[in-house]
């Protein structure tokens, strides 16, 4: 085996750059949902609450071409969501960029959610309440005072989504296939290339992948680190 | 007195009106009612009002007050742990969500019906027993927080002025961790208080500190809240604070008042208040004598000088007005003035009633001063008998300078 580092093809550098949009997409849509969703969770204790819980975990439990396997239902064109959306005359999410993007969203939710939920819980609202009543107005509030507070938690979320997502395979498989430019991500190239025998090509990829996921970790971990501090 | 007519409710609605007639209805009683007189003794003049009419359901536990009160200085609640004073202050604050009635504040209406007022537009100020600074602001960011916040024209009190009389010069550029439990507390307070608060509400402030702690605080606390014009609702389950601090006393039983009114008075008729007995009351400080000793102040009580141990902490801001701590054992009476003796202070008293103490073999004798303030004497049921002591007779209440605090 010839290994030559990062001697890499114009179709390995186009999945390296979806997988880097799809990962950075999802995490930033990931922390708009998650903050609130988190807080909601965080303070809730009703069964509406332990509800939404159970829903939020799920990708935790559940096999990847499970959720895949009905993300793919719900979005084929002659059911649910799928139908309204070419009624509506809006491309279809099953095989898109875009569709990936949800099935992400999805998959890394409580990878987004837990961290932020248990940091919030730490906090609990006397620092809001003393941001009240010093006369800071709602957004302040969360601007000032929840957010620059939540720094770990919101580091720990971001990063865990970003690298949950890059290791993303069994659902992409289902609802994205392998199209060059569109679905076709770094987990997915590795495996065309193992299945033509192209052992080169799939080490290069997956070294990448493995240098880029320590250094990502590691360098987040140090950040969170000095935020603690 | 005037009050303004252009009085307008936030939202419009009969609960509203209905709660600003009520209100200036409650004024006038307040303004006119006999309890004002007795608060001549204190500093302020003008009286700001609270009228409470709330109801807070929890599991197990139910919160009905009903009440105005007229804020002169320094206002505390008191009562055992759990009875629903910090849940009485939060809703005051505005931060208890289920709470449901009316609360007015002068003329603001705080709560009425559906309508809440946001904390944040209240201009409250609380320091709580916990420590509540922003941990990721340093003690100057802290202390800006709610300044900056408040429009200019409402900046009273300045940070140079708080930094300066709360002592918070050098612990400008720490982080809060770096301080320790008095010096939080201390930064609590003057970040309340550069919010320009209209109300400052105190919990517990003191409970969780040890006594080196509370050393750090309570000199400031008391000068500032002498020195500064806000009224101040302050809550504690400990009575020495209470007596040390408060001009008047809320007294709360499980969710419910049970009495209010003047520290002096309530000293002698609530039980609650009597774990140990004693009395306190007001004097004026008279300026320095040169032909008296340094170690020696003068105060006039009564119509009446005395002499008391100069305090030791400088008495270059001392107020005024000055409040005496007198245990009930501590005080003494004869039908005579006593002479050649080391008691300092002998004041002439009229006896209102008595009361028998806990053991039979002693009692507690009601005294009413010249000017109507009240002394608590506890003397045996022999010495009672032997000077034939009967309501209304005139004796000299003796008191050991070194028992008055």
């Amino acid at each position: 085996m010839n290994l030559t580092f990062l001697d890499l093809s114009n179709e390995d550098w186009q999945a390296i750059w979806l997988t880097l949009k799809l990962c950075s997409l999802t995490t930033l849509i990931l922390l708009c949902i998650a903050i609130p969703l988190a807080w909601w969770l965080a303070f809730g204790q009703q069964k509406r609450h332990s509800f939404v819980e159970a829903l939020v975990t799920l990708p935790l439990v559940l096999p990847p071409t499970v959720l895949g396997f009905y993300l793919l239902l719900l979005l084929s064109p002659n059911h649910g969501i799928g139908h309204w959306l070419t009624a509506a005359g809006l491309p279809p999410l099953l095989f898109s960029f875009e569709g990936l993007v949800l099935g992400s969203v999805i998959y890394s939710l409580p990878f987004a959610v837990q961290p932020l939920k248990q940091c919030f819980r730490s906090i609990g609202y006397q620092p809001l309440e003393t941001a009240a009543l010093l006369g800071a107005k709602k957004f302040d509030r969360f601007y000032n005072v929840l957010l620059p507070m939540s720094k770990p938690g919101l580091i720990a979320a971001a990063s865990l989504s970003f690298a949950h997502t890059l290791g993303e395979f069994g659902m992409i498989m289902m609802i994205g296939g392998s199209i060059a430019g569109e679905t076709k991500v770094l987990s997915v190239l590795i495996y065309d290339h193992t299945e033509a025998m192209n052992y080169d090509a799939a080490h290069q990829l997956s070294f990448f992948l493995l240098v880029l996921s320590v250094v990502l970790l590691f360098i987040l971990n140090r950040w969170q680190q000095d935020s603690r501090r | 007195m005037n009050y303004r007519h252009d009085f307008n409710p936030p939202v419009s609605g009969g609960r509203l009106g209905k709660a600003a007639a009520y209100l200036r209805q409650l004024m006038h009683s307040i303004v006119h009612s006999p309890d004002v007189k007795e608060t001549l003794y204190l500093k302020k003049p003008e009286a700001s009002s609270l009228l409470i009419d709330i109801s807070l359901q929890r599991q197990g536990f139910q919160l009905r007050i009903n009440t105005h009160i007229a804020l002169t200085g320094i206002t505390a609640i008191f009562g055992r742990s759990g009875c629903g004073k910090t849940s009485l202050l939060r809703a005051i604050a505005g931060l208890e969500p289920k709470v449901t009635g009316d609360i007015c504040f002068d003329e603001q209406v705080w709560l009425s019906g559906t309508y809440k007022c946001p904390a944040e537009q209240r201009r409250i100020g609380l320091v709580s027993q916990n420590d509540s600074l922003l941990p990721h602001l340093t003690v100057e960011q802290n202390l800006l927080f709610g300044y900056q916040r408040t429009s200019p024209d409402l900046r009273q009190l300045h940070p140079e002025d708080i930094y300066q009389q709360l002592d918070l010069t050098p612990l400008l550029h720490r982080s809060v961790q770096q301080l320790s439990g008095g010096q939080k507390q201390r930064v609590a307070l003057g970040r309340a208080l550069l919010a320009q608060p209209q109300l400052l509400l105190l919990d517990e402030p003191l409970s969780a500190l040890d006594r080196i702690g509370r050393q750090e605080i309570v000199p400031y606390l008391r000068k500032v809240l002498i020195d500064i014009n806000i009224p101040v609702l302050f809550i504690s389950h400990q009575l020495e604070d209470v007596v040390q601090l408060a001009d008047s006393v809320i007294l709360i039983e499980q969710g419910q008042l049970k009495a209010q009114g003047v520290l002096a008075k309530l000293l002698h008729t609530e039980p609650e208040l009597q774990s140990e007995a004693m009395s306190v009351l007001y004097a004026r400080q008279l300026p320095k004598e040169p032909s008296l000793p340094s170690s020696v102040c003068q105060l006039e009580l009564s119509e009446q000088r005395i002499l008391l141990p100069a305090s030791p902490s400088p008495s270059t801001n001392l107020p005024k007005m000055c409040r005496l701590r007198i245990r009930a054992k501590d005080v003494s009476v004869s039908l005579r003035p006593l002479e050649q003796s080391s008691i300092q202070v002998q004041l002439p008293v009229q006896v209102t009633h008595w009361q028998a103490a806990s053991s039979t073999a002693e009692l507690f004798l009601y005294l009413s001063l010249s000017d109507g303030q009240q002394l608590l004497a506890q003397i045996s049921q022999y010495s009672f008998d032997q000077l034939g002591i009967k309501k209304g007779c005139r004796l000299y209440a003796n008191i050991k300078a070194a028992a008055i605090s």
